[in-house]
């Protein structure tokens, strides 16, 4: 080894090197001592071996060489190993960690993904549980069915393909009873950034929708609600999918839709 | 002779400084524990290891520092001294990457 080739030499950089840098370099000894203590920190947490065992590994054999150096007197390869030993024994410590943080997050985004699905479901189920009700209602009243913002494309007019199976449903219903009108209310809410008109389009979608499912237009009509006039309370964030949706409201026999 | 060394011995340009300890004047190519201790501490600032890691990062630049004065005359000590500045920056990269999964995590709580 050079080190012991020419110790003179590198103990003067040693030195100079300590006086540069604000003597970052500690003997030989306590390095050592502080590298098996880091080591031992890391292999004894169980998410490093899970999760970064190979730079535990490295620093094992870092510590490994720092100490047959020490044995072997050559104290400026011991401590270089030790150095290492103790950087990558907190590299493996800190990348595991991330691993956990990484997997936390994960679990997160599924429970809020699996939270988002749930409310749309909840939401279309209700529709359809209403177009249920309305079909096998013996005595024909006023009604109304809500078709929330989770039946449209975000931030547009355009309906999924969910909604335009209840409107195949609905029109067909509207065939069968030729006594009963619709009206067709959007509703937006105040949130920056949705277009004001958004309401009103999607009402006329929805309307479109039952007239090209051959519902007579004259039997519908659309309109909508500005901002003030949202379709729940804005404040509560369980309706937020409520808001923005579009209300259809069935006439009973006679034509007659029941105000609000 | 000086000229001779330069064009027969190339190859073995290293060893020869190694060997002769400093009374060679052949600039030897940078040690490639330089070259990746530099591409290590800029992988670290990339990752905003000034924030995150400011204390790791400066171990590096200054072990880095320390190298390349070493360089000329002692070979040897200033590729540990780059090896160990690049295990500082490692750690500065990673500790940097752990601060930004961590404000990650933060956002996401609390879990609906």
């Amino acid at each position: 080894m050079i080190s012991t080739r020419k110790p003179l030499t590198i103990s003067a950089a040693c030195a100079v090197a300590a006086i540069l840098s604000g003597c970052v370099t500690a003997p030989a000894d306590n390095s050592l001592a502080e590298a098996r203590a880091a080591v031992g920190s890391a292999a004894a947490n169980p998410d490093v071996a899970r999760y970064d065992a190979l730079d535990l590994d490295t620093a094992q054999k870092q510590l490994a060489n720092a100490e047959s150096a020490a044995a072997g007197d050559a104290p400026d390869m011991a401590h270089h190993e030790a150095y290492l030993a103790i950087r990558t024994a907190k590299l493996a410590q800190v990348r595991a960690d991330q691993v956990v943080a990484q997997q936390r997050i994960a679990v997160a985004d599924g429970a809020r993904a699996q939270a988002q699905l749930d409310a749309r479901e909840l939401a279309q189920l209700d529709a359809r549980a209403q177009l249920d009700h309305l079909n096998t209602d013996p005595a024909p009243r006023s009604a109304m069915l809500v078709l929330t913002d989770d039946y449209f494309e975000p931030g547009a007019a355009q309906l999924t393909r969910p909604a335009a199976k209840i409107l195949d449903d609905l029109a067909q219903f509207l065939i069968a009873h030729p006594e009963r009108r619709v009206r067709i209310e959007g509703h937006s809410d105040a949130s920056a950034g949705t277009d004001p008109a958004l309401s009103l389009h999607r009402a006329e979608a929805v309307r479109m929708a039952l007239v090209a499912r051959g519902v007579d237009p004259v039997r519908s009509e659309a309109l909508a609600y500005g901002p003030a006039d949202p379709l729940t309370a804005n404040e509560n964030p369980a309706d937020r999918h409520f808001i923005r949706g579009v209300e259809i409201l069935l006439s009973d026999n006679h034509g007659q839709i029941a105000s609000r | 002779m000086y000229a001779m060394q330069i064009s027969a011995l190339r190859a073995a340009a290293i060893v020869t400084v190694v060997t002769a300890a400093g009374c060679v004047a052949v600039a030897p190519p940078v040690p490639i524990e330089l070259t990746e201790a530099r591409a290590a501490i800029v992988r670290a600032e990339q990752a905003g290891a000034a924030q995150s890691a400011p204390g790791e990062l400066n171990a590096a630049r200054e072990r880095l520092a320390e190298a390349e004065q070493l360089l000329p005359s002692d070979d040897q000590l200033a590729r540990w001294r780059a090896r160990e500045a690049e295990a500082d920056a490692k750690l500065a990269q990673a500790t940097a990457e752990d601060a930004q999964t961590r404000l990650a995590l933060n956002e996401r709580r609390p879990i609906p």
